[in-house]
């Protein structure tokens, strides 16, 4: 075997190696080491091609290399050999084989590095050297900063974090100061704040995927220090939570960060990943079943949730009654769910926070991603409108069921159809770092049609303007603009005569502005205020057909103004204890044109009707207004242990209105007005974190009690729909909920996942003056979603970069549910008519499905021109058949139940998804 | 909010996926014996009848009737009517008794047996508009059975006009009565057509105030394809037209959204249809049912083939109605003397017809009477 000596090139590789130091420790390999079969392989590639790789001898021992044909390509060659290996290869220089582990070299940065140098270009070479060597320096020299001498035993350390090179900002840097426990974490344009004594310190400067740095300052007085970081040669796989999430996720009560990436690798229901069905699986978040458009978050009724979409909040999120999610989870950069400590700017829903924020768009590259499901087909576009300023990302998403409703003939649904498609688009502009501009829209359209007599449309439409400026380095402003509308309608076609068309729109318009100034490193102050108005067109009723002698029912709109202005404080008051708390004072006017009823002695049924005021356009027919509260904490109390606190004091004016089980798209949205005072809510929790070998593991465990005035609750026959006075048919019940939540995830390695269970408790008290509208007469009953054990696991195993398989397992106890316990006979109607329990006095039986998928990756290269993957899932593995809802059915012999099903036996489903 | 249609939608999803039906128990024992009352008092003369009963198990066959209460009405002209229990928990006017006019008020007044009293709302008799007609239409359907679109009649009622400043709380019932006349006639036993019975299973209510007209025309009382075996051979339907009071109109309006119930979380919450039927001392103790007085009109029509030019199916299209011929020799040798029925036999010819289904010569192996209904005008 004849070897080059190894010193031959390294010249050459000099810039290489230092801009990777990682390199510097490659082992070459003597002739005298011991060969595996690995190593045997390796070795025949230098032979066969003349070339020299470069590796690390550890990096063979869990792999398995294929052996190859020495008349190929060194390119095929290589391509066969590291096959279903986590080992990528880079040719540099015809003659020499870098490999790396985990994820290939960063291509746009070899290039600029190395490959776009003119045969020639020994200049520019030696410029890139002491670029290196100026690092290297700045590493080591003692960095003085601020004015010798100046008075003051603190001071505070900025500065700005980029990429060598590339000046690419770096958010989420942690700086953190070796040897003393204090640290920060950049914000969103890669600049820190630290408030260090006056002194000495060591800095060290981390991020993902870059080198870490240390610096070394004497520090007397307030100063600058931007700090460049070296890219990491081996560019850690894609890591989904970053620093600052992590951190966040610590020492944040009830906070969870979801990321698109992770939600997509985990088993969905027809291929068709859903961010916000997926965080079903987190403690304390909880929907009545599978057809469930909304949800639950520690026994907050489904209309107490606020869904932001790039700072929007949305109406809907689900296409086909919630089946199926709104929005592509492909689409999606990441969702921040609070269901406990509320962040200041947001208010008006009284259980939880969902603020998901859509990709972006990469400003360098442009890409086209699609994906092929057996419900869907979606396509997206993302990509630099104006090179590092503008980028924008834009996708759409059709079903083509009908086709294959056609092509498999279900008789049932002949002259059936059902259809929806989505499409939205989104802007980015970041003018320097100070200022950064976003525009989104996004609209979807639902239509259902059954038999060609009954229809069912529903129209999402959102809009939404961020602007976030930085006007220092201490002050920042952020505003947006939003708008949205969301209409749903029903047409029934008994007869021509009795054809009716039904419909509802509410239209939402909202600013909300804030700034955020740091007082001290140790100390921020934040303010806003928010402008809400809405607008909702109750449901109305017109003829759908010529001679259709249905009267036509055109209520008022319903008009609202919302306004709240908040101020906070972000105090971290000792190294180990930080504090937020605000206040945040709300308004509501409903504005007329309105008619609103007055009954007597708090009793709101019409015999009890007193008077009807009527009030014109714009005219103040109510106003309500209130403090709301938040404050959180978090005392570190060892090492990676927090101990996290939260209570929120919340108030909510508009109300979902429904009779049934689940939320459907046809309920009712009410604002408050005299008879429907708004919902506050008071919920109190408290957590302790444990981040368990530097994040690898984290353990939690949250206790909760909520406690809800005037949550709506209905009476029995309630009727909503076209009722010009619904205050009459809703109880303003009371609700608590309280709950023990623990999780344990593994976030690192090969196999991750979380194990979560909640046990809890959400039950509702409905009593008034009027005797209908006591529900289980006036006493407390558990609410159509409490599931008192809920247990899941997410396992994750990646044994090649090329496979996933993920395991998602859910148990819970059944939902709580009305049966009937008796018959009655009315023999002269010939009818015998079922008897009904109290309300939820029974539960279906439990819950329990177990999800497996596996996604393979076509390639792994950093940037092919085909990207590829497919997943395979299986949904319901066991087959069990979970009763969805319990119904009973008359035949000769008598009642008798039944257990309805949906998802009964495993589906399998197959996804494609690519990139180009 | 109901959504009417949500069977639909699981019917998508028994198509991509396996969606099942599965009977369910929950295995209840223990229930409230809750008070049962049907009343009603019409403009048309009496008896008028009350029915008292406990609400039974789900599966049980057995009623439980209530037993030696003291019922009366009462209206607001201080006339009160004292019923008598005619057959365990039926109770009835005698015809003299009382009779019920328009614009008067009653009440019902319960006392049971174990001390119990319960009193109804004031119900008030409204005159219903009358039944103007009741007709046939062509119409087509989709068939879930015969996966196809099938012609086929709707049934319609059309009422009279009304003064555009009332309104009315409208009810339908029917009773359908079919003639089945047997395949065929056999030596073996009297030739007799049968005639079977059936209610409208589907609550049909009606608010006026929901229409701009002030008559219904084409109301869709129910719909049949071609396939159904009710037209071969005569058809009638009685249809009575009630004007209930508002209790009595929620009350079958909860009775018809609880039983619609096809199993979805869409679906309302089910729940015990309001009573105007009250305890006079707590109200905690629940009452099921209805008092009610209403205006009735009533009207029988005949519809008889073809209708519209279809061929409606005759009910043996069930069975194998086949007729076989043999020697008659061969036939009393043979085992099929016990198995099968002698339509007829003739010498001239030596030939025996037979059937094998009993059904086929007979009936009333089916349907409830061999009797033919009094109101029936035709052969």
């Amino acid at each position: 075997m004849k070897h080059n000596s190894p010193l031959k090139n390294i010249s050459l590789l000099l810039p290489f190696i230092t801009l990777f130091p990682v390199f510097c420790s490659f082992t070459w390999l003597a002739d005298d080491e011991p060969m595996s079969d690995n190593v045997e392989i390796i070795e025949k590639i230098e032979s066969s091609f003349e070339v020299k790789v470069f590796y690390r001898k550890a990096w063979l021992e869990h792999e398995r290399l294929n052996d190859f044909d020495p008349a190929m390509k060194l390119t095929s060659a290589l391509e066969e050999v590291f096959d279903g290996t986590l080992l990528y290869y880079f040719i540099y220089q015809e003659d020499t084989v870098i490999l790396t582990k985990g994820d290939p070299l960063d291509a746009s940065l070899v290039s600029s590095t190395i490959f776009n140098e003119p045969a020639t270009g020994k200049s520019d070479t030696l410029d890139r050297e002491a670029a290196l060597e100026n690092i290297r320096e700045q590493a080591n020299q003692i960095h003085q900063i601020g004015i010798p001498g100046k008075a003051g035993k603190t001071a505070v350390l900025s500065g700005k974090i980029t990429g060598l090179y590339s000046n690419q900002q770096l958010p989420g840097t942690s700086v953190f100061i070796e040897g003393e426990n204090n640290g920060t974490i950049a914000d969103g344009d890669g600049t820190y704040r630290i408030a260090l004594t006056t002194g000495y310190h060591e800095i060290r400067f981390t991020h993902v995927g870059m080198k870490p740095a240390v610096r070394k300052i004497q520090l007397y007085s307030d100063g600058d220090l931007d700090v460049q970081l070296q890219q990491e040669a081996t560019s850690l796989k894609q890591v989904f939570i970053t620093a600052e999430a992590a951190k966040k996720e610590r020492e944040h009560i009830g906070f969870e960060k979801l990321e698109s990436e992770k939600i997509t690798e985990l088993p969905s229901f027809m291929g068709e990943a859903d961010i916000i069905k997926h965080s079903l699986l987190l403690p304390g978040i909880q929907s009545t079943g599978e057809g469930d458009m909304r949800f639950n978050v520690r026994g907050g009724k489904n209309d107490q949730n606020l869904v932001l979409l790039d700072g929007m909040h949305s109406y809907s999120n689900s296409h086909f009654f919630g089946f199926f999610p709104g929005i592509s989870a492909g689409l999606v950069k990441d969702a921040e769910f609070y269901k406990a400590g509320m962040p200041l700017q947001y208010g008006g829903r009284i259980s939880s926070v969902y603020n998901i924020t859509l990709d972006p768009g990469n400003t360098s590259e442009l890409s086209l991603h699609g994906g092929v499901s057996p419900v869907s087909l979606n396509l997206a576009v993302k990509g630099p409108l104006i090179n590092e300023k503008l980028s924008f990302s834009a996708g759409a998403r059709k079903t083509y069921s009908n086709w294959v409703m056609d092509l498999f003939s279900v008789r049932e649904l002949t002259h059936s159809s059902m259809g929806f498609h989505d499409y939205q688009m989104k802007l980015s502009w970041r003018d320097n770092d100070k200022l950064s501009i976003s525009g989104f829209f996004y609209q979807s359209y639902d239509d259902f049609v059954l038999h060609q007599d009954s229809s069912y449309t529903f129209t999402n439409q959102l809009a939404s303007l961020n602007v976030n400026y930085h006007l220092s380095n201490q002050t920042a402003f952020h505003a947006t603009l939003g708008y949205t509308r969301y209409n749903t309608s029903r047409t029934q076609r008994p007869s021509r005569f009795l054809a009716a068309r039904f419909e509802q729109a509410i239209e939402d318009y909202k600013f909300s502005a804030s700034l955020t100034h740091q007082i001290h490193p140790n100390h921020e102050i934040l303010g806003g205020i928010n402008v809400l108005r809405n607008t909702i067109d109750p449901w109305s009723r017109e003829k759908d057909s010529e001679q259709s002698i249905v009267k036509p029912v055109a209520p008022n709109s319903d008009k609202a103004l919302q306004g709240a202005i908040y101020l906070g404080d972000h105090l971290q008051l000792t190294p180990r204890f930080k504090l937020k708390a605000g206040i945040r004072y709300n308004m509501y006017a409903l504005l007329g044109r309105e008619t609103l009823y007055e009954f007597r002695d708090d009793r709101i049924h019409m015999d009890y009707l007193e008077d009807t005021h009527t009030y014109d356009e714009n005219e103040l027919a109510y106003f309500n207004g209130g403090p709301e509260y938040r404050i959180s904490g978090s005392y570190q109390l060892v090492n990676h242990q927090y101990l996290n606190f939260g209570y929120d004091h919340n108030r909510q004016y508009i109300h979902l209105l429904t009779n049934t089980q689940a939320a459907s798209p046809v309920d009712s949205w009410q604002l408050s007005n005299e008879n429907i005072p708004p919902q506050v809510g008071d919920h109190l929790s408290i957590g302790y974190k444990n981040d368990i070998r530097r994040g690898r593991y984290i353990a939690s465990l949250d206790l909760y009690y909520k406690s809800i005035r005037n949550i709506k609750d209905f009476i029995d026959g309630s009727q909503f729909e076209l009722n010009p006075h619904p205050e009459t048919e809703i109880v303003n019940a009371r609700s608590q909920s309280y709950g023990l939540e623990m999780i344990l995830k593994k976030k690192k390695g090969r196999l991750t996942g979380w194990i979560a269970y909640t046990l809890s408790k959400a039950k509702i008290k409905a009593q008034s003056q009027v005797a209908e509208k006591n529900i289980n007469n006036g006493a407390y009953y558990p609410a159509s979603f409490d599931k008192p054990h809920n247990l899941s696991m997410v396992i994750n195993y990646e044994p090649t970069r090329r496979l996933m398989i993920s395991n998602v397992i859910r148990f819970s106890s059944g939902i709580p549910m009305t049966l009937p316990v008796a018959k009655a006979s009315l023999p002269g109607s010939q009818r015998e008519v079922l008897f009904y329990s109290r309300r939820n006095e029974y539960r279906i039986p439990h819950y329990f499905r177990y999800d497996i998928s596996l996604t393979y990756r076509g390639t792994l290269k950093k940037d092919p021109l085909w990207q590829s993957e497919w997943a395979f899932s299986l949904y319901n593995v066991t087959g069990r058949r979970n009763p969805y809802s319990i119904f009973y059915k008359k035949s000769h012999s008598g009642f008798r139940g039944y257990q309805l099903s949906i998802f009964g036996e495993p589906i399998p489903t197959i996804t494609y998804q690519f990139k180009f | 909010m109901k959504l009417k249609h949500l069977k639909w939608i699981f019917l998508f999803f028994s198509w991509v996926v396996t969606c099942c039906t599965d009977p369910f128990d929950p295995g209840i024992t223990d229930y409230e014996k809750v008070l049962v009352v049907e009343g009603l008092i019409t403009d048309q003369p009496g008896p008028y009848r009350v029915t008292l009963s406990r609400t039974t198990p789900i599966n049980s066959e057995e009623a439980i009737a209530e037993e030696g209460a003291l019922v009366r009405i009462s209206d607001d002209h201080g006339n009160e009517a004292v019923l008598q229990e005619t057959s365990p928990g039926v109770y009835e006017t005698q015809k003299t008794d009382i009779q019920g006019v328009s614009g008067r008020a009653y009440t019902l007044h319960i006392h049971t047996y174990n001390g119990q009293t319960f009193e109804s709302e004031q119900v008030v008799l409204q005159t219903v508009p009358e039944i103007d007609s009741i007709y046939t239409t062509y119409q087509e359907k989709y068939s879930f059975d015969y996966n196809k679109i099938l012609p086929g009649i709707q049934i319609n009622v059309d009422t009279e006009a009304w003064d555009p400043q009332e309104d009315y709380y409208l009810k339908w019932d029917y009773e359908e009565t079919w003639k089945i006349e047997p395949l065929w006639r056999s030596v073996e036993m009297e030739y007799k057509p049968c005639w079977k019975k059936e209610y409208n299973n589907a609550v049909l209510l009606e608010n006026t105030s929901e229409y701009t007209s002030n008559q219904l025309v084409g109301y869709p009382l129910t719909q049949y394809s071609n396939e159904s075996y009710k037209f071969f051979d005569g058809y009638s339907i009685l249809v009575t037209q009630y004007a209930l009071n508002h209790s009595a109109y929620q009350f079958w309006k909860m009775v018809d959204e609880s039983s619609k119930d096809n199993g979805s979380i869409f679906d309302n919450v089910p729940f015990n249809p309001q009573s105007n039927i009250f305890n006079s001392g707590d109200d905690a103790t629940r009452v099921f049912g209805y008092f009610d007085a209403a205006g009735v009109d009533q009207k029988r029509v005949y519809f008889e083939t073809p209708l519209h030019g279809l061929n409606f199916k005759s009910y043996y299209s069930h069975f194998d109605c086949d007729l076989y011929m043999m020697r008659p020799s061969l036939y009393y040798n043979s085992g099929k003397v016990h198995k099968s029925w002698v339509l007829w036999e003739n010498p001239l010819i030596d030939t025996l017809a037979y059937t094998f289904d009993k059904e086929c010569i007979d009936c009333s192996m089916f349907t409830t009477t061999t009797k033919k209904p009094s109101f029936w005008a035709y052969d």
